[in-house]
């Protein structure tokens, strides 16, 4: 194990929201269970006061989350140098089997507590709880995934080993690597960017032209919200196959961590900051169909998913801006591509 | 038009200072009626006043008000509830000495959003009611007890809410002050007003304004 201020301030971190999270996971149990908004006795009131506690524990817990999450890509750059071969983060979480698990699943985390936010802010706008039993059930359902998360995190912390000889990120994203990573790499740009764009279009006029009728339908929720998954698998491959190498003026070079550095104006964070949120809102959107249960509810699920639908568009174009103005830089001033 | 069924309050629950303020207190007070809550001091009367004007919770039992279910009614709600429906007159009136009369009379029109003009046009209307007109821009600490007295029924009318509640509001006023304020509420039974008093004044218990009174001992309505 390497221990130094970031690890330690990753270890703190990690430990509070797994604490925080099995503290109200607990407690949602005992909600889930117990509830009943007819009744007016002593354990019904506390329940109802208890909805509360949770609520803002678990506000705070995803809020760490999200914090840790860019914290980690800055801690693991930091720890880079003490690991043999590596030079950024990915050489850190490659140097041991459970450093790409524990961030895929960081990142799944992301979107999980986005739907909770949203359960939560529309359970908030309603004056009879009608979503509570719903939210702190999925909250359970979600909890042993935190515990994964917690496990995965702390076998990675305490497998980094100095000794061990780990690969650099133009290796673990190079094309001639067979794993998972290289695979995403290799795939032709002729496939990958003409589908973002494609859904970026669809997902940008299905709400005004096309299904706009459908969007508003469970079905249509649930396509929606799949467009908005594949939307963010092929952002990420972009990044991978195409992005990136405009950033780093490299064609070789298809690290999605180093663009996080200040070398390249930390333009990392913006890019990934705009692609989550678009997903986030965009995916929570769509879901949001299926929990139209009664009429109050609908309208106020409506209005939120109106603005749901405004920042998912707006932080799309925010992606797309932000990943291929180094693109347009390039060209114009070399006038041609790598 | 309000309700209280079997509401308990307990502070400090499972503690050793707890405190079993109310307890099973039903009581029901139609459109229109003076009801006085009568009983010696301790005995629950502000408690159970506190819990119909959705200042605190019960531990349970519910309040009912206008067939809302105001005791489960979730805070961000309650508020608006109780500013739109609820009106204040506090044992000392709880007024601000150091700001004129319209200022405390419009105070709690603020969060309602309400325009300016219309805060001014309300206020003005019941300082005309309650001939508080000429005393408009005067400091609150520098008004006789009876006019003070006025300015606070007049803000706990401000918010145009049909219920007032009045927590011994006589306790340190002499018998001729006394007298004006039971006039004053005549006066409100007479506009549809539904007044909910707590007090231990044989003035106001006795007076034939008043249309329903429950005893309470212990922190139980005991008739």
């Amino acid at each position: 194990m390497i221990l130094n201020t970031w690890v330690l301030g990753l270890l703190v971190g990690q430990v509070t929201i797994f604490i925080v999270i099995s503290f109200s996971g607990f407690n949602a149990l005992r909600i889930y269970l117990n509830w009943n908004y007819a009744s007016s006795d002593e354990r019904q009131y506390l329940l109802e006061n208890k909805t509360y506690l949770v609520a803002a524990l678990m506000k705070f817990a995803m809020f760490v989350h999200l914090f840790l999450f860019a914290l980690t890509a800055l801690a693991l750059d930091e720890i880079a140098p003490m690991i043999i071969g590596a030079m950024c983060p990915v050489g850190v979480l490659a140097s041991n089997a459970y450093g790409f698990p524990f961030l895929y699943i960081k990142m799944g985390l992301v979107f999980i507590f986005s739907i909770w936010l949203v359960l939560n802010h529309l359970d908030n706008k309603m004056d009879n709880y009608p979503l509570v039993r719903l939210k702190y059930l999925y909250l359970i359902l979600f909890y042993p995934l935190v515990i994964i998360e917690t496990i995965l995190f702390l076998l990675f912390l305490f497998n980094l080993d100095p000794m061990v000889i780990t690969s650099c990120c133009g290796t673990v994203f190079s094309e001639a690597n067979s794993g998972v990573t290289g695979t995403m790499s290799s795939i032709s740009n002729i496939i990958i960017l003409p589908t973002l764009f494609g859904l970026a279009v669809l997902l940008l006029f299905c709400r005004f032209i096309i299904i706009k009728k459908l969007t508003n339908s469970v079905v249509g929720g649930i396509i929606e919200a799949v467009i908005w998954i594949f939307f963010f698998i092929f952002s990420i491959l972009s990044v991978l196959s195409f992005i990136s190498i405009y950033i780093y003026e490299m064609p070789t070079h298809r690290c999605p961590f180093c663009f996080l550095q200040q070398e390249y104006g930390f333009i990392g964070f913006p890019l990934y900051f705009f692609l989550f949120l678009a997903t986030a809102a965009g995916f929570n959107r769509g879901i949001l169909e299926l929990i139209k249960w009664e009429e109050k509810l609908a309208i106020t699920i409506a209005n939120f998913q109106s603005k749901l639908h405004k920042v998912a568009i707006i932080a799309m174009l925010g992606f797309l801006l932000t990943g291929f103005l180094p693109f347009v830089f390039y060209y114009f001033r070399t006038g041609r591509l790598i | 038009m309000l309700t209280t069924d079997k509401v308990t309050k307990i502070y400090n629950q499972n503690l050793p200072n707890q405190v079993v303020a109310v307890k099973d207190a039903s009581i029901k007070v139609d459109e229109g009626e003076v009801v006085v809550l009568q009983g010696p001091s301790g005995s629950g009367k502000t408690t159970l006043l506190s819990m119909i004007g959705c200042q605190t919770k019960p531990n349970r039992g519910e309040v009912i008000i206008n067939e809302n279910r105001v005791s489960k009614l979730p805070d961000r709600f309650l508020n608006t509830f109780k500013r739109e429906n609820i009106g204040f007159i506090f044992q000392n009136y709880q007024l601000i000495p150091d700001i004129n009369v319209i200022d405390n009379i419009m105070l709690p029109m603020l969060p309602s959003g309400i325009p300016y003009k219309e805060r001014i046009v309300r206020a003005e209307a019941l300082m005309r009611q309650f001939d508080l007109m000429k005393r408009r821009t005067f400091d609150v600490k520098n008004l006789s007890g009876g006019e003070q007295q006025r300015v606070a029924i007049a803000r706990a009318m401000i918010n145009q809410g049909k219920i007032i509640l009045a927590d011994e509001p006589t306790a340190h006023l002499d018998t001729k002050l006394t007298g004006e304020f039971l006039e004053m509420i005549s006066d409100l039974k007479k506009h549809q007003y539904t007044v909910v008093i707590s007090s231990h004044d044989n003035e106001i218990i006795n007076h034939a304004v008043v249309t329903k009174i429950y005893t309470m001992k212990d922190g139980q309505v005991v008739s």
